[in-house]
């Protein structure tokens, strides 16, 4: 029986592979208010990397990416080595192996998807066993070298696979967020970075729609890494060589680029058993057969009542933790940050409080890391620059000069002020030593009560510019250019 | 599965229905790029995409959009495939069959434990906060977004 195409009369039933498949995309993604709200999960779940490619920024995501997570372990590791980044994946590639390709990643399961798309299809040969080593040039040069490039030489965050190519970051955390109605503002802040991976991320697309896991077996880099473990991973498909008669017709039917079964091309997705006659093949966890066509095995053996029982516990024991984690993550856990409403607050002017253009904002205070004190209320009569930034986000590091200058330009005009989230990665008043800047800055205090009043959210960068009259005029979050701060300052002023 | 001219009609038509909405989306995308830094050299503030952009642009994209989604639902009705995807590869002959590396149990104890130990020393050293720090906040510039 062909597993991938199980029939029972009409009805085409999904193999388990799938429905593991779907399993795991829901439970990567489990926070469903977030594609609703169109936000992203802030509990403390997301301390953990999931094992298949899913974009941390994706509105529903409820763990970390792997790939995102490493690159900026590499990034960091003038100020702190990612132990902890390697060690997960060391554990990921150990038990696992590449059976997260074939049986848990999201990114896997969108393109089989695709692929699904009646079109010719391109088949495999030596051209894509060629342009299968691509992947390790990826994963060297933009996981691993530039990160760490930047992180050494330039102090800089530096995720180059994520920022130049990833599709699955494009899809799930840029599309993610700009198909919903809540997220408009964020298209004032697309340009060429975003064209330029959109359209790599319909070339994937289409790639995959013609040919059988284009972005595996070709680009992607965590796939790369967790074959290198496929050899030895505890769990995965395994060849018995006293029933192997060498035919290679496992080799001949798989969609992958595997000179082997079970080699660092090969995705564990246990379809090859199915062509062996020999019924050589299975998928092993350690000792235990999971699957296989060994009569002895849990393919026939399932049959028994004590397989069976076993494994109706099993899918009883799955389901509750699907339905648990989407309660918890979605009602009751309690590390998500809510947004609580800005204090009213009383203004003197007629507009209302608020962070909208045209509104005032509430007042606040923060002691700055010269030790002076920035309060809003005593900024009346100037233009007044606010700028929230991270030490982890490259895109405000690099515009941090910008405020500088046009805060050096006009001292006796402009009161600006740059604000951290209150989260510490790395000391930000000796991360800005190095930039020798004019302006204050400060860290948001405990709960980030400035972060709420200036209505920023989990995006960085976001900058807020005030008029004389103390009115919002601009409050984006994006990066800006010297032009446009100039520009803004010319407004404001007037 | 019969493999009629009407179907293989069918299948060149889905092909090409789907290099070309992968080239229209893509056009329009730079189309709206090209635009918008025009607007932008001349004024600093102009965003370079909106929403209403998009929108329109994507609404010129229908008729392809709605011609292959009716092409795809006759392809799955009639199980239109392509006959040699799931024909077997010519290229490969007989294989050598694969082997167990040797001490594979060894290994993957000590991988195991250095695994332990790195995630032990990260979360230590703070490395499992910047995971946590990373996660929980969108950097723009990751996602594509700018
Ligand atoms: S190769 Fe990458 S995208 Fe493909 S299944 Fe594996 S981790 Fe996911
Ligand atoms: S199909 Fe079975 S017998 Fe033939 S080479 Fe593959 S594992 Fe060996
Ligand atoms: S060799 Fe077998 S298990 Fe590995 S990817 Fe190919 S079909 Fe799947």
């Amino acid at each position: 029986m062909d597993n991938e195409a199980r029939t029972s009369g009409k009805f085409r039933r999904p193999t388990t592979r799938r429905l593991v498949q779907l399993y795991a995309a829901l439970l990567h993604n489990a926070y469903l208010r977030g594609f609703i709200e169109g936000k992203i999960y802030e509990g403390k779940a997301k301390a953990l990397c999931v094992p298949g490619l899913n974009c941390y920024s994706c509105p529903g995501a409820v763990g970390s990416c792997p790939l995102g997570s490493l690159q900026n372990a590499l990034s960091s590791t003038g100020h702190r080595a990612g132990w902890y980044v390697l060690g997960i994946l060391l554990l990921f590639g150990i038990v696992l192996g590449r059976t997260i390709c074939g049986w848990l990643c999201p990114f896997g399961l969108i393109q089989e998807l695709l692929h699904k798309i009646p079109t010719l299809k391109i088949r495999k040969s030596k051209v894509t066993r060629g342009l299968s080593r691509l992947k390790y040039v990826i994963l060297a040069v933009f996981v691993i070298g530039l990160p760490l490039y930047y992180g050494l030489a330039k102090d800089l965050p530096y995720p180059a696979f994520c920022k130049f190519i990833c599709p699955a970051g494009t899809a799930e955390g840029a599309v993610g967020h700009l198909a919903n109605p809540a997220n408009t503002s964020m298209f004032g802040m697309l340009g060429a970075l975003f064209t330029n991976k959109w359209v790599i991320l319909l070339v994937v697309f289409l790639a995959c729609v013609l040919c059988y896991r284009a972005f595996c077996r070709f680009i992607c880099p965590l796939g790369a890494l967790y074959g290198l473990f496929n050899r030895f991973s505890i769990v995965g498909v395994k060849v018995d060589a006293d029933r192997c008669t060498g035919c290679g017709t496992c080799v001949r039917h798989c969609g992958m680029d595997v000179k082997q079964v079970g080699d660092c091309e090969c995705i564990q997705c246990g379809k090859c058993m199915d062509h062996c006659s020999q019924g050589a093949i299975s998928l092993k966890a350690g000792k235990i057969t999971l699957k296989g066509n060994d009569p002895a095995a849990a393919g026939e053996g399932s049959r028994e009542p004590g397989h069976r029982k076993a494994k109706l516990i099993f899918r009883g024991i799955a389901l509750a933790v699907l339905c648990f984690a989407l309660v918890w993550f979605n009602f009751l856990d309690p590390s998500i940050r809510r947004t609580e409403p800005a204090a009213e607050t009383v203004t003197v002017s007629d507009a209302p409080t608020g962070y909208e253009e045209g509104n005032r904002l509430a007042d606040f205070t923060l002691t700055c890391y010269d030790g002076s004190t920035f309060h809003l209320a005593d900024t009346r009569g100037k233009v007044v620059v606010i700028n929230r930034w991270a030490t982890w986000c490259t895109p405000c590091i690099e515009e941090l000069p910008y405020f500088n200058d046009l805060y050096k330009a006009h001292p006796d005009d402009i009161a600006m002020i740059v604000i951290h989230p209150s989260m510490i990665v790395t000391d930000p008043e000796e991360y800005l030593e190095s930039f020798s800047l004019a302006m204050p800055c400060a860290t948001d205090g405990e709960g980030d009560p400035v972060k709420e009043i200036i209505g920023g959210t989990a995006t960085l960068p976001q900058t807020v510019v005030l008029n004389r009259q103390g009115e919002v005029i601009y409050n984006s979050v994006s990066s800006v250019t010297p032009e446009e701060l100039e520009s803004l300052y010319t407004k404001a002023s007037e | 599965m019969v493999y009629t001219n009407g179907k293989k009609t069918l299948l060149i038509v889905m092909t090409v229905c789907c290099i070309l909405l992968t080239a229209v989306l893509a056009a329009r995308a730079i189309g709206i790029y090209a635009d918008g830094a025009a607007r932008k050299a001349a004024d600093p503030l102009a965003d370079i995409y909106t929403a209403e952009e998009a929108a329109r642009k994507l609404t010129h994209a229908l008729p392809l959009i709605a011609n292959s989604v009716i092409v795809l639902v006759f392809c799955l009705a009639l199980k239109v495939k392509d006959p040699n995807a799931d024909r077997p590869a010519k290229a490969e002959g007989r294989i050598t069959p694969p082997k167990e590396p040797e001490h594979v149990k060894i290994v993957q104890a000590v991988i195991v434990a250095a695994a332990v130990l790195l995630i032990i020393a990260g979360i230590c050293n703070g490395s499992a906060l910047d995971v946590l720090i990373k996660g929980i906040n969108i950097c723009t510039e990751c996602v594509g977004l700018g």
